[in-house]
């Protein structure tokens, strides 16, 4: 059970979850989002495809508030995330669980110290730190390097570490960006299933990603943006007839 | 049940952490200080052996013939000669050194100076308050401080306790009981002195650090 539970239920819709609407980003007079409109409700699992420079991981920034939009709306728990205040948008980013594209360890700590590192903050008994950490980097086969630093790490190792941390603490949301981008076939199955076993759990999951063998394999929504733009928003594996 | 937000477990965590990753910067801060203690412990012990040996050196010319006497002083004129020299080295050596040392701490160890941005920011989207960050890092710097001044200042009057002994047994002439005392009291002096200013040094410069990490990150 997550130990979000209860200020999840307190926060949390379970419709509308996050709603888009006419959302549109600039950048240095380029539009990086045109017109998004579209709504993810609580424990959907949700695909971000699109190529490098689509808009991606500029839509997952939006949703995580560490940028801002220039038209168009965002909701997240039917408020508009430009007018979340500093507290509320504290507790948001409390309840997400964020896979960084470029990994983003801190690099003096061990892998125990950067998965545990949230639920210390938390505020969890050490015994049960311990046996959720080993857990998870069981899962993610990553117990052999729990001692080690993330620099002796592989890509791919490292890449697990940051999927751990974002999932250790069961958070309501996880937002991924590429999480299997380092990964070889195994690891990056190993780490789609974990996914989806969050999402059975009730995570919703928004995860960009360029691998079609998952999207394949699933009935998950898909989300397609070209340069910017919406051009796909379908559930199940349509997308490939 | 468990609280969602920082607990007093949480902070208990960090102190931990905190202790924890305070050795590397802590041993460079320790080496400093101990080294400027030594040098100063040097200093004092050759200008107190100066004055000692010249003491003894016109008893013995009060007591015996001038021609001795003067065998006496030409034979020691060298011996004074490096003596005095070596103080000197040692006082330019203790200045340039306390030089580095503060530039030293201000680029390595004081908060601003130390803090990585993509660190602070990756830690602010994972769900980390700013001013748990803020807490973990001034925490670090509180241990680096603690630790690194009651351990050098540990370290030196022993060191310097040593050193004392062991000069004796290697200079033509012994110490008096209180040079020696002189020597210990000036040390401790020295010490007490040189934290003061770090302290002092150290508050106002993590005060100014700490409102530009408030300015800088309470966008987030």
């Amino acid at each position: 059970m997550s130990i979000f539970q209860n200020k999840a239920e307190g926060n949390m819709k379970k419709d509308n979850f996050i709603l888009m609407d006419n959302l549109g980003v600039e950048h240095k007079n380029n539009k990086v989002l045109k017109n998004i409109n579209m709504q993810i409700e609580h424990g959907e699992f949700v695909f971000l495809i699109g190529k490098s420079g689509s808009g991606k991981t500029t839509l997952i920034e939006l949703i995580q508030g560490r940028r801002m939009y220039n038209t168009g709306s965002l909701k997240i728990n039917d408020k508009e995330v430009c007018q979340y205040n500093y507290k509320e948008l504290q507790n948001l980013r409390e309840m997400m669980g964020v896979v960084f594209q470029d990994t983003r360890l801190i690099e003096e700590w061990t892998v125990f110290e950067n998965i545990a590192y949230k639920l210390e903050y938390l505020g969890y008994p050490s015994s049960l730190i311990q046996s959720k950490v080993e857990e998870v980097a069981t899962d993610l086969k990553l117990d052999r390097c729990i001692k080690n630093l993330p620099r002796n790490l592989s890509g791919g190792e490292r890449q697990r570490v940051n999927i751990a941390r974002a999932i250790v603490a069961n958070p309501p949301i996880i937002i991924a960006d590429e999480p299997t981008a380092n990964l070889d076939k195994a690891n990056a199955k190993i780490v789609f299933e974990l996914l989806k076993k969050k999402n059975k759990l009730g995570s919703t999951i928004i995860m960009s990603t360029h691998d079609p063998n998952f999207i394949k394999e699933s009935e998950f929504r898909i989300i397609k943006l070209i340069k910017g733009e919406k051009v796909y928003d379908q559930c199940g594996s349509n997308y490939f007839i | 049940m468990i609280n969602v937000g920082p607990t007093i477990l949480s902070n208990l965590y960090l102190i931990r952490r905190s202790i924890r990753s305070v050795y590397k910067v802590g041993i460079r801060y320790v080496v400093s200080i101990t080294i400027i203690g030594i040098l100063f412990f040097e200093c004092v012990f050759l200008q107190l052996y100066l004055q000692g040996f010249i003491q003894i050196m016109e008893q013995e010319i009060m007591s015996s013939d001038l021609k001795s006497a003067q065998l006496s002083l030409d034979g020691n004129q060298f011996l004074i000669m490096q003596i005095s020299f070596g103080r000197d080295i040692l006082s330019f050596l203790i200045v340039i050194i306390s030089i580095y040392i503060l530039f030293d701490f201000r680029n390595k160890i004081l908060l601003f100076k130390v803090i990585d941005r993509t660190d602070v920011e990756t830690k602010i989207y994972l769900g980390i308050q700013p001013k748990y960050i803020l807490r973990e890092l001034l925490l670090k710097n509180f241990f680096i401080y603690i630790i690194g001044l009651s351990l050098s200042y540990i370290i030196c009057i022993f060191l310097n306790m040593k050193l004392v002994s062991l000069f004796n047994s290697i200079l033509p002439y012994d110490l008096q009981e209180h040079y020696r005392n002189s020597i210990f009291f000036s040390m401790v002096f020295f010490m007490l002195i040189l934290s003061i200013v770090l302290v002092f040094y150290t508050i106002i410069i993590e005060f100014i650090s700490i409102q530009r990490f408030k300015r800088t990150f309470s966008l987030y």
